[in-house]
């Protein structure tokens, strides 16, 4: 099995001349200054230094870019436009990063099929909005829609409230062009969905940019349905709204979303930007979207109400337009920018438990928070038992920052006791990796090598993620380097 | 085809399972094999160690559940023991609350069924053959006329406890309906013939027993009017299963009204009578029942020994000329059109296979590109299954070569089976 490289050691004044010659000297990134932006994405208690940046136009520019780490030795990491949260994009061992937020066009529209052909650097909520005039919409919608694109979400199989009904990144992605860590380009899957053989394009998505990158997508477009109602249940506190979304589930209905906010992010939000009018003195709010035919909603709207009922609610409000609906919506996607009211910064944690357990984690997830001294908040894809446990913080105060991250390995490990896993949607990356253990034997993580190795054998694409290793453990570990100590020179 | 088996192999299985090894004599002719014995393992232990010992013997076995569907995919090559997994059976825990089943792979799908049912819930696996076993129906991802409504076989995968060829018990995935940690070794093992690894439990998602369930079924319609309705019909919110079926091959130019749609749509009773009144709306539509979808089911899983079978997988545009060519050329025509398959049925008409299967095969693969499409035989006569690949224009063969090399560099696992014969 191959370990990952050692930190590139080769000449950067090649290497950057190498590159410049194939992407231009405006689109290839290399004092220390522009290199500091590509340290880390979202993860950024756990940065490192690039060799160097390239921005790549094309498929052939990242073949040929590719083609020159091979031919030096020097690894490379693949990077949409860096909101992931696991640290995918981080580039260990100086890495090359390969940012593909310049190719960012939507290549072709079929809305007799219903499928789109886009760039890897396509930002997701840009191809809804592209197809809205025709009654269709690009269905995962990570909170970051705004800025993430296309060709990171399919690195992360990034999720989102509306994957309860609709199913994450990999339900919707149909083939893929890909450069793999070879150079050479290949096509995977169809547009028909299927394809005669393994199913790679499976094996890819959610594959965090180490099986190669992904330079083309064809994706499954949805129609927007012909209704949706937008409810807000409010309630005394978490576990109450935890046990209508159990109620909800059992009931058979199967609605668009089930998101649950808590009283300290409520009252985050409505002191931001995001306002939308949430009881600020309520313990949770459950946000339920149903969607489908008109005729289905009074229907569902009237059991939805029955059981909340019984499950102590204090007040239903129902969004009376899309207005109103927008307003809920952005408050529950601004959660995680309003947190910055509370401190300078925030650790997103991302825990699935199963979903008729969610009383009692969240309790105990809330008793770790307390017994840390931490400011703990919940907002959370409830319908998919999908946690994301915020921890507001200062990173400054040593103590503070090594409570964060023994109270979030607490949080994990009360996940996997109870059935669940380490992620939902953010990934693996280098935040988790070294937790890989909790969840899987060695035997198993030999299995994910060995798809690892079939792509990427000698280790260059994005080495250091996902599996752990020793030598990438001693690169990488979130506590022990953080954005702000990446060394300029 | 190896005439006998390794030296240790059948002692070694003995030692594991000794009810459980059966010695057949006279050899047994299964799937384009020649068996010489059988071993029946009834414990994922078992299965580890079987494997194991085939991996330090070297011989090379054919996986199976019930054997149901040996006709998919290549013939096993060189392989003279089968392992049956029917004996690893029952389910291991079935959440109601949540909506997720764990369950061992060698249970029998109508069993899977009724426990699943009798807890509220639904089992999404449709596959043709309703005889065979869980591990089968996910290693064969065949999917009949309820594919549009639950979506394709790996999606109502969550998790999988799997051996590997070395003998190692692995596990990918889990009971959650949301997860990114680590790759998705789930989706592989979906579809690939038990090249890669031996299922012995699985996770799956259930989906909720409808509220009302309406059956339609219309004609007669000439192709263009079947084909828009068809897809317009699959594209209703409450729609499960939509099925065009073609006329006998020979009998259109009686009737200029051949094709014939069956539509079942499930869910709240309001969303299920809006679309079977939108169907219905000035058409000769008459009420089916689960049988009418019954028989579309047993109609693609016919198999005639002469014959040839083919699924094919078409953009909805391309359906309708796609069909159109088929049947004129001689097929027996099943399509559904979301998510858009098309099962082709072929019989010689007085020609010997070799004279006639290479035109057909040659005719598909035209047809199939000029509709950018994909596709798969399903069955051939037995005396052609050596010499023609069922999976023609594999895209990515050196990737799918490279991963069966490091899951089974030995080529333990239904060698040939695959794609590319992998």
């Amino acid at each position: 099995m191959s370990e990952p490289p050692l930190t590139f050691s080769g000449s950067p004044a090649i290497l950057i001349e190498r590159l410049i010659a194939v992407v231009g000297e405006d689109h290839c990134l290399s004092r220390p200054e522009e290199l500091f932006t590509y340290g880390c994405d979202g993860l950024t208690l756990d940065a490192h230094r690039p060799s160097v940046v390239v921005l790549p136009k094309s498929s052939q520019e990242v073949a040929a870019a590719v083609a020159i780490c091979r031919e030096l030795g020097c690894p490379f990491v693949p990077r949409g436009a860096g909101t992931g949260l696991s640290g995918g994009a981080t580039p260990l061992f100086g890495a090359v990063v390969i940012c593909c937020s310049r190719m960012g066009e939507i290549l072709e529209i079929d809305a007799e099929n219903r499928i789109a052909v886009v760039q890897p650097g396509v930002v997701n909520a840009h191809l809804s909005r592209a197809v809205a005039d025709l009654g269709l919409f690009y269905a995962p919608d990570p909170s970051s829609q705004q800025a993430c694109t296309i060709g990171g979400n399919v690195a992360e199989n990034s999720g989102g409230p509306h994957t309860l009904k609709y199913g994450t990144t990999t339900n919707h992605v149909l083939a893929v062009e890909m450069v793999l860590p070879d150079a050479s380009t290949v096509r995977l899957g169809s547009p028909t969905g299927f394809s005669p053989g393994y199913d790679l394009v499976g094996a890819v998505v959610g594959s965090e940019g180490t099986l190669g990158i992904v330079t083309e997508i064809t994706v499954r477009l949805m129609a927007i349905p012909e209704a949706v109602e937008t409810i807000l249940a409010i309630f005394d506190d978490v576990p109450s709204a935890c046990r209508l979304v159990g109620g909800i589930i059992r009931s058979g209905m199967v609605p668009a979303a089930l998101e649950v906010v808590d009283q300290r992010t409520i009252r985050a939000v409505e002191a931001s930007v995001y306002a939308a009018g949430l009881p600020t003195e309520a313990g949770a709010v459950l946000i339920i979207e149903l969607d489908g035919a008109a005729c289905e909603m009074e229907g569902q709207l009237a059991r939805i109400r029955a059981l909340a009922e019984n499950e102590g609610v204090r007040d239903l409000r129902i969004a009376e337009n899309a207005e109103e609906r927008t307003l809920f919506w952005r408050a529950r996607k601004g959660a995680f920018g309003a947190m910055g009211r509370l401190a300078p910064d925030l650790y997103v944690h991302d825990a699935v438990v199963p979903r008729a357990s969610l009383p009692e984690v969240l309790e105990e997830i809330c008793a770790i928070g307390d017994r840390y001294s931490l400011k703990l908040s919940n907002v959370f894809h409830a319908g998919d038992g999908n946690l994301h446990p915020n921890i507001s913080f200062d990173r400054r105060d040593p103590d503070e920052l090594a409570r964060v991250l023994a109270a979030g390995r607490e949080m994990l490990e009360l996940c996997v006791r109870v059935g669940g896993v380490l992620t939902g949607e953010h990934g693996v990356g280098t935040e988790k990796r070294d937790y890989m253990g909790m969840l899987f034997s060695p035997d198993d993580l030999d299995a994910m090598r060995r798809l690892r190795d079939a792509f990427n054998p000698d280790g260059l694409c994005n080495p250091g993620k996902l599996i752990p290793t020793t030598r990438a453990c001693m690169e990488s570990n979130p506590k022990a380097r953080g954005y702000d100590e990446v060394p300029l020179e | 085809m190896s005439e006998e088996v390794a030296p240790g192999t059948i002692d070694g299985l003995r030692a594991v399972v000794a009810d459980g090894v059966r010695l057949l004599d006279p050899p047994e002719r299964t799937g384009g094999s020649r068996l010489l014995a059988r071993v029946e393992p009834s414990s994922g232990e078992e299965l580890a160690e079987c494997l194991g010992v085939f991996a330090r013997c070297r011989e090379p076995v054919l996986v199976t559940g019930a054997g149901t569907q040996l006709d998919l995919g290549n013939p096993a090559r060189g392989v003279s023991v089968a392992l049956s997994c029917r004996r690893l059976r029952g389910i291991v825990e079935l959440d109601a609350a949540d909506g997720v089943v764990q369950v061992s792979a060698g249970t029998p799908l109508a069993e899977l069924d009724r426990e699943v049912e009798a807890q509220g819930w639904l089992l999404p696996l449709d596959p043709p053959n309703r005889g065979g076993t869980v591990g089968g129906a996910l290693a064969t991802a065949t999917c009949g006329p309820r594919q549009r409504g639950f979506g394709p076989v790996r999606d109502a995968v969550l998790g999988m406890d799997t051996v590997m060829a070395s003998g190692a018990r692995t596990r990918c995935g889990a009971r959650v309906v949301k997860n990114v940690t680590g790759y998705d070794l789930a989706k592989l093992y979906v579809g690939s013939l038990g090249t890669l690894a031996v299922m012995e439990k699985v996770w799956l998602r259930l989906k909720p027993i409808p509220a009302s369930i309406r059956v339609l079924e219309v004609d007669p319609l000439d192709a263009q009017e079947a084909f828009g309705l068809a897809v317009a019909a699959g594209r209703r919110g409450s729609a499960r299963a939509v099925a065009l079926v073609g006329p006998e091959p020979g009998t259109q130019e009686k009737n200029s009204d051949p094709w014939r749609l069956v539509a079942e749509f499930a869910g709240e009773a309001a969303a299920t009578d809006a679309d079977a009144n939108w169907l219905a709306a000035g058409r000769p539509a008459k009420a089916g029942s689960e049988a009418s979808i019954e028989a579309v089911r047993v109609l693609q899983g016919e198999r005639r020994p002469m014959g040839l079978k083919a699924r094919m997988h078409l953009l909805p545009g391309a359906l309708a000329a796609a069909c159109v060519h088929l049947q004129a050329y001689g097929a027996r025509v099943l399509a559904y059109p979301e998510p858009g398959v098309v099962h082709a049925s072929f019989e010689p008409r007085g020609e010997s296979t070799p004279d006639w299967l290479p035109g057909v095969l040659g005719r598909l693969e035209e047809i199939s590109v000029a509709g950018g499409g994909q596709w798969v035989v399903e069955a051939l006569p037995e005396e052609a299954r050596a010499d023609w690949d069922v999976f023609p224009g594999a895209s990515g063969l050196a990737l799918m070569r490279s991963i069966k090399e490091r899951f089974d560099p030995d080529a333990i696992l239904n060698p040939g089976r695959f794609a590319g014969r992998i």
